[in-house]
């Protein structure tokens, strides 16, 4: 089993990013990793913005491994609500490290938003290092295809989040098509990324067969791999779920 | 082709208009697309384009009708509910012999319906995109890829014969996410003597209009335009095929659902029955000669949608009676899934049998 970087068994773990750079796959697979080590997970779907493809979806298949999961009321529905129940605000105060909460924010700043309703609560767990709020990056989307845009995209959500950011998870990928040349390319990008922000790179994310596809050397160049099986899957591709 | 991303169809869609020297959108949001215009407002302002959010999804197509008729390559985007605000504009568009790109990226309906996916605005793309007698060029792509390459494509096509382009997608393609490409370079559009660019007094007034005053003038306008109808008919099919070959069941769909039918021809295979898959690119114009020349082939057909049977309207046309057409459908939001269209044509199969 790969190393998790110490911010991923914090008692909360934000997790945020440009839309579509992986962060529902990301939490997901968190989720299962911390019940997987006899944690209690608690996975919270705060994604406001985007109507299919959440984590909520995910709910009956994580709820079998232990894992409770929340979401907007009308998730899922036909309603384009964002109302968010009110005990999320007692699953965070509460979250401990044997019962952490991963947060699945909705993507870029519009999403980001959602967290400032918990504001308070964030900060103080922030100032106390009990939260990490990571970032997934993606440079195979076109909006953060460079460093300087991805720095550009995160700023916007930190803004938004009225949270810092305390490190970022390399998601580089292109679904089914993602190679270990991809994912060794993305090293030097996020290291760019990360030093203009000041931030630790806490994960880079790959599926299993990527990672066993490069050479030790090879591995040796992406500290805090982070496997993880596609979950988010087509309705005509042939998915475990 | 070059550098491949991932990307979300929505967004595909938008930067594939941008690829195709699209520098006016026109929109209103509206779940499932508002991606398209959310992309739009990043990328515009940054290449010295317009991204126009209008106060309604009316005022929106009036904008594209504006901006069309000065030769621009304009669009707009929206979602079922929205489209419907926006036929009167669209007859304008038709009616002015004006080349634009509209994309309806579907929803459950009638009404205020659902946000989920559908198919059920069929009729009113290839039907009644408006009034009066008018067509629209109607492009149905499924994967994100050929949500690109179809947007190019209706710029070109719509502009060739003056006449409106839709994109016909649904919301699982605007929302998911596959990797795409996008050509290196894409043709400028051809010039535009026809557009209201100023006379610069050196010759008279191009005229843009949709009013006639006397009812033969306006007939013989509207006979010149099927004219230009019957040319499309002839040279703009597109449609594609998936294990036809020895194929005894044919499946037709479109879109995200014949993706769904093409690993739903897998499933049935694999018991035992030969199933193929029509899948038509173009909605209009309809692949009518070929898929009637596909069914002489087949024993059954199975017609399957996103909606309560719109599409199997021009299947049965098309095929005249010259083989059974049955049909199966989902509604209101719910996507099928393979394996329970795998079931509708192994029972076809143990009906004939």
């Amino acid at each position: 089993m790969l190393q998790l970087n110490e911010q991923l068994i914090r008692p909360v773990v934000v997790v945020t990013g440009h839309y579509g750079s992986g962060k529902t796959s990301f939490a997901l697979s968190l989720a299962e990793r911390l019940a997987g080590m006899g944690k209690k997970p608690s996975l919270v779907d705060l994604d406001i913005v985007n109507p299919y493809f959440r984590s909520y979806d995910y709910r009956e298949r994580l709820k079998e491994q232990g894992i409770q999961v929340e979401g907007p009321v009308y998730a899922g529905m036909n309603l384009d609500i964002p109302a968010l129940p009110a005990h999320i605000d007692g699953m965070i105060e509460t979250a401990g490290e044997d019962h952490p909460v991963i947060l699945d924010v909705g993507g870029d700043d519009a999403g980001a938003a959602a967290l400032g309703r918990y504001h308070p609560i964030l900060e103080r767990l922030a100032e106390t290092k009990r939260l990490a709020m990571v970032c997934t990056v993606s440079f195979l989307r076109p909006l953060t295809a460079k460093p300087d845009l991805a720095v550009q995209a995160l700023e916007s959500i930190q803004s938004a989040a009225r949270l810092k950011c305390t490190g970022l998870v390399n998601a580089t990928n292109l679904a089914g098509l993602t190679d270990p040349q991809m994912v060794l390319h993305s090293m030097a990008q996020i290291d760019e990324t990360a030093e203009k922000m000041h931030l630790p790179v806490v994960a880079t994310v790959m599926t299993p067969d990527v990672w066993q596809q490069m050479t030790r050397d090879e591995q040796q160049k992406v500290p805090f791999g982070f496997t993880l099986t596609r979950r988010v899957m087509l309705p005509w591709e042939n998915g475990d779920l | 082709m070059s550098q491949k991303y991932l990307m979300k169809g929505n967004e595909a869609l938008a930067e594939a208009a941008i690829r195709a020297h699209c520098r006016h959108f026109f929109g209103y949001p509206i779940t499932p697309q508002t991606e398209v215009a959310a992309y739009m407002a990043k990328r515009m302002p940054k290449i010295g384009g317009t991204y126009l959010q209008a106060e309604s999804e009316v005022a929106a197509i009036n904008m594209v009708l504006g901006a069309a008729s000065a030769g621009a390559r304009a669009m707009t985007s929206s979602s079922s509910p929205g489209i419907s605000l926006k036929t009167e504009g669209i007859s304008y568009i038709a009616a002015s012999d004006l080349p634009a790109l509209i994309i309806n990226v579907m929803r459950g309906g009638p009404g205020l319906g659902g946000i989920q996916p559908s198919q059920s605005d069929y009729w009113q793309a290839t039907r009644a995109p408006g009034h009066g007698d008018a067509q629209l060029l109607v492009y149905a792509p499924s994967s994100v890829q050929e949500m690109v390459d179809l947007v190019i494509r209706a710029f070109e096509t719509g502009e060739k014969y003056r006449c409106p382009a839709m994109l016909l997608a649904d919301g699982m393609l605007g929302q998911m996410m596959e990797p795409v490409s996008f050509p290196d370079e894409i043709a400028l559009p051809a010039s535009k003597p026809w557009a209201l660019t100023g006379t610069g007094e050196k010759r008279r007034p191009n005229i843009i209009n949709s009013l006639y005053l006397t009812p033969s003038q306006l007939e013989e306008i509207v006979r010149k335009r099927f004219e230009r109808y019957e040319l499309i008919k002839q040279n703009e099919v597109l449609w594609d095929s998936y294990r036809l070959e020895d194929a005894e069941y044919m499946v037709v769909a479109y879109g995200a659902t014949a993706r769904i039918c093409k690993a739903a021809v897998e499933i049935a295979r694999e018991m035992g029955v030969k199933a193929g898959l029509f899948r038509p690119v173009t909605l209009w114009p309809y692949p009518t000669s070929q898929l009637a020349e596909c069914a002489k082939k087949v024993s059954r057909i199975l017609c399957v949608e996103m909606s309560m049977g719109q599409m199997v309207d021009d299947v049965r046309l098309a095929v005249n009676g010259t083989c059974p057409v049955s049909f199966y459908g989902r509604t209101g939001g719910i996507v099928p899934t393979p394996e329970e269209i795998a079931q509708q044509i192994t029972a076809l199969a143990a009906a004939k049998a």
